[in-house]
């Protein structure tokens, strides 16, 4: 059964965000806790201890259930509060910068392969048709 | 003074940003740690650094100094 962890108002852009968010989506868990340990940008490491979270969340959820199949299965990030910030400009007047924050929801969930497979085989074929 | 003719559209930026994306750093599994690492990087396991599955430094072990600060008194 899936597990759910959020991160609330973390005080960067969505853009810089979603940079990390995006590698991450679809991974191994192991292998994405690897990748953002090594990570040299910032927001790598809310993105850790969310993924270390959602997995311990997971692992209370689903008790001796095994955890080596353990996938990112949905990541997103969402624009948070902006708080507005006021810049000077030339000619006496000022522009609005904003400063941007965002929440990020992932879910972790054991790979179900047989059922993607057929999923996925079943949409072409409809495609294909189409 | 050249300037832009028009403003460009948020699509425009944003299909331009379609291959803005992070860089994904090859990393390796230790033979006898088992931890992952960068590539030709050491890496920390329980205060021991290892490299190429060797230990190659370990951290020196605070019990010592308790022992010097207790003779002291």
């Amino acid at each position: 059964m899936e597990a759910v962890a959020r991160l609330r108002n973390y005080p960067t852009s969505p853009r810089k965000m979603r940079l990390l968010v995006d590698v991450i989506r679809g991974m191994h868990v192991e292998k994405a806790l690897a990748f953002l340990k090594f990570n040299a940008q910032h927001s790598s490491i809310p993105l850790e201890k969310l993924l270390v979270s959602a997995i311990s969340n997971w692992k209370n959820k689903n008790e001796g259930v095994d955890e080596s199949d353990l996938i990112v299965k949905t990541v997103f990030v969402d624009g948070a509060r902006t708080l507005k910030r006021m810049m000077p400009a030339p000619q006496g007047r000022a522009y609005q910068k904003k400063k941007r924050s965002n929440h990020v929801t992932l879910i972790v969930d054991t790979k179900v392969i047989t059922n993607k497979k057929s999923n996925d085989i079943e949409n072409n074929d409809t495609l294909i048709t189409k | 003074m050249p300037n832009p003719k028009r403003r460009h559209s948020q699509q425009r930026s944003a299909k331009r940003r379609t291959h803005y994306k992070a860089t994904v750093d090859t990393l390796s599994t230790d033979k006898t740690t088992g931890e992952m690492h960068l590539r030709h990087r050491a890496h920390w396991v329980e205060n021991q650094l290892f490299y190429k599955g060797r230990v190659v430094m370990e951290k020196a072990v605070k019990e010592a100094a308790a022992d010097e600060s207790n003779e002291a008194e």
